[in-house]
């Protein structure tokens, strides 16, 4: 019995570590902005507009892993956020394994409006958002943003 | 002593009786002063203080205290702070944009499906299974099939090899002598090392790990060994190089190259064999 307990015990790890993580998250960055996912290797590229959600896949080395966005935002979005002429901004997308608190609950990145609006004014190169567990060392998710133009 | 009257010219004496006559009259002097400063006062009228109810009955900015009016300013509040400064917008459009769009006004887009992760397949972290066919050569000596499996983890694997030489005809297609008989064997190890490094770009379906490994083997019927004898020894391999190249999104192909020794301590009189040795296999990985 013990045997076979551990035996259904180390499968189910093996296939637990096998399969790929997914994580439902939502990004609310630069609201009104048309998204892409640019494709990876063997994944379409993936258009959405902002905000958006979806099921990501984890990985348990999320740092090299990143999903790699692009925001465009027309004058009007732009403006409405802040800034004065359509812009584009890039963006790295790390979604890491979930932790136990963090399984099957949909994480919300959200950078906050003012550093939006300081990053289309170019008064900041970058800005960031993130979700974390202090259970875990790295975050969930984390959302690097930079300015870029068309 | 002396005593002059009041209005009456005073003597003047060039002896300094004139400095006594001073000093002896500060007194009444100091008196007649007094009364002549006070009485302006006292003889002024004294002006009433008109009766108030409010502060709009008093006279310029008094304000009604107890029923009179009083100096005091009508309000006590502490003065106001300088008015901040204009700030100047550097862009003039600046000041006429509106206030950032609230979240909730937009729908959320919903995709479909699962995201996958645009990582290659090798480099995600996760375990994988790396099924394998290869050659297992102990230069100069003989070369064998080699069946490997392995489970691949971040920067390594743990495998197992089936090793079956070459036997009658067979034997002339490896490098060796065409004299050897039958063997074969089996391995136990591992490798570690680097993971799998992505080479080009986000899409590039290239990866490339370097890492070196150990085995526990045990080989039967070698060149070394009489027939029913077996070498139990440990092949090292300090230089592997795999390089991944993703088919799909979870499968990826892998050519792999191992390069090492083998140290063989045979059961019977034979010597003991240290050979270089090589490791090639061709195999998925997913």
């Amino acid at each position: 019995m013990t045997t076979r307990t551990l035996s259904f015990a180390a499968v189910a790890v093996v296939l637990g570590a096998c399969s790929p993580a997914i994580v439902p998250l939502r990004v609310d960055a630069f609201p009104g902005a048309q998204v892409t996912i640019q494709a990876g290797v063997g994944t379409p590229e993936v258009r959405a507009s902002s905000p958006f959600a979806g099921s990501f896949e984890g990985t348990s080395e999320g740092r090299r892993a990143p999903y790699h966005l692009v925001f465009d935002l027309d004058e009007t979005t732009a403006r409405a956020l802040g800034g004065t002429h359509a812009v584009r901004v890039t963006g790295l997308l790390w979604v890491s394994k979930p932790t136990d608190a963090s399984r099957g609950v949909t994480l919300r990145v959200t950078p906050t409006p003012e550093r939006m609006s300081m990053l289309l004014r170019g008064e900041v190169s970058e800005i960031s958002a993130f979700v974390a567990d202090p259970a875990k060392a790295e975050h969930l998710v984390l959302l690097v943003l930079q300015l870029g133009t068309h | 002593m002396l005593a002059a009257p009041v209005g009456q010219a005073l003597p003047m004496r060039a002896d300094g009786s004139m400095f006594r006559f001073v000093k002896r009259s500060l007194p009444a002097l100091q008196a007649v002063a007094v009364v002549a400063l006070a009485a302006p006062a006292l003889a002024a009228p004294v002006a009433p203080r008109p009766v108030c109810e409010v502060d709009r009955d008093c006279p310029n900015d008094d304000v009604c205290r107890s029923g009179h009016c009083a100096t005091a300013p009508r309000h006590a509040a502490p003065p106001a702070p300088p008015p901040p400064a204009a700030v100047q917008p550097v862009v003039p459009e600046l000041a006429a944009a509106p206030p950032p769009r609230g979240v909730a006004e937009l729908p959320v887009s919903l995709i479909p499906g699962t995201v996958p992760t645009p990582a290659h397949v090798d480099a995600r972290g996760l375990l994988e299974f790396a099924p394998a066919i290869g050659a297992f050569c102990i230069l100069g000596q003989e070369c064998a099939v080699e069946l490997r499996a392995a489970l691949g983890f971040g920067f390594g694997d743990v495998h197992v090899n089936g090793i079956f030489g070459p036997s009658g005809s067979a034997a002339s297609s490896f490098p060796g002598p065409p004299s050897n008989p039958p063997f074969g064997g089996a391995g136990i190890g591992f490798a570690l090392g680097s993971p799998f490094f992505q080479l080009g770009g986000a899409t590039s379906p290239v990866a490339l790990a370097v890492r070196g490994g150990a085995e526990v083997m045990i080989l039967v019927g070698s060149v070394y060994a009489q027939s029913g004898d077996g070498n139990v020894g440990l092949k090292a391999t300090p230089l592997e190089l795999s390089v991944a190249i993703a088919m799909t999104h979870t499968v990826s192909l892998e050519v792999r190259g191992a390069f090492g020794f083998v140290v063989m301590q045979v059961w019977t009189t034979n010597p003991l064999l240290v050979a270089p040795a090589t490791e090639t296999t061709l195999g998925l990985r997913f």
